[in-house]
């Protein structure tokens, strides 16, 4: 399965690749982008099965990401993975589409227990 | 009116979970912040809301490095300035979205930045957690912005 770990932190990106080995998903095959815009095209270009996105970005953020991707008809599974996690954020979050969102910082067992519906 | 509802107790608890998340060996809780004040570094956040402040974390610059060493599993000789940026903004962002949950009301969170931390300004300081990893001071501070 194909996972896009989208967020402007470089490291960041390297924190959620290690967690998803961590948590066990060592076969994914995953793809990176660094903002809203830049994952709006990768998901035309790589169809990833999941979508992994951090909220406040430069350019484009997540949620405008999310809204600008259901509003064109696509339907990839998607989560939030952010430093923000208030119950407004989660509301807005889930009427948006998004499955999940997971607070940073994370354990592999918060990634287990969100990402497991979608990669099992 | 917004007030930033957040106890000493509980922005330590939030600065502990960052620590045993992120950085191996734990920091350890010190009582005073050791190292050369102008080698220091501040990544911070900003509030803007009913309570407006920043949040910051601050290192020196060899912390900064070994930091973003470990995060990034890289080698310290192979690390550029971005890097060193990355980490502690990084590092700032995930503190400062724990405490903007603490905010009542509605409230905005800024992108990271990093800057000396003679240049984050002169502002009071509300919380404030020390702690030393390895040989590197780490402070981490929510500083309110009259």
């Amino acid at each position: 399965m194909k996972v896009l770990i989208v967020d402007d932190s470089r490291v960041m990106r390297q924190i959620v690749t290690r967690t998803l080995r961590q948590a066990g998903y060592t076969e994914l095959d995953l793809v990176e982008a660094s903002n809203g815009l830049e994952a709006y095209d990768v998901v035309q270009k790589e169809s990833p099965d999941l979508v992994l996105c951090d909220w406040n970005m430069p350019e484009m953020n997540g949620y405008d990401l999310l809204k600008s991707l259901r509003g064109r008809g696509h339907e990839v599974p998607f989560g939030f993975v952010t430093s923000e996690s208030t119950h407004e954020m989660r509301d807005k979050a889930t009427t948006a589409g998004a499955l999940f969102l997971v607070a940073k910082p994370f354990t592999p067992e918060d990634f287990k227990e969100a990402l497991s519906p979608v990669l099992g | 009116m917004s007030v930033l509802a957040l106890a000493p107790e509980e922005f330590k608890c939030i600065v502990d979970e960052v620590w045993a998340s992120l950085l191996v060996p734990v920091p350890v809780d010190a009582d005073q912040v050791n190292g050369e004040a102008a080698t220091f570094v501040a990544g911070f956040v900003e509030i803007q809301g009913g309570w407006v402040g920043r949040v910051s974390v601050e290192t020196t610059d060899r912390g900064a490095v070994a930091i973003a060493s470990q995060m990034l599993m890289v080698p310290t000789d192979e690390l550029t300035q971005a890097d060193l940026v990355d980490a502690v903004g990084e590092l700032a962002n995930i503190v400062g979205g724990s405490v903007k949950s603490c905010v009542e009301g509605h409230s905005t969170l800024s992108l990271p930045a990093v800057v000396p931390v003679q240049e984050i300004g002169d502002h009071e300081a509300q919380l404030e957690v020390v702690s030393q990893w390895q040989e590197h001071p780490l402070r981490v501070r929510v500083l309110a912005v009259a």
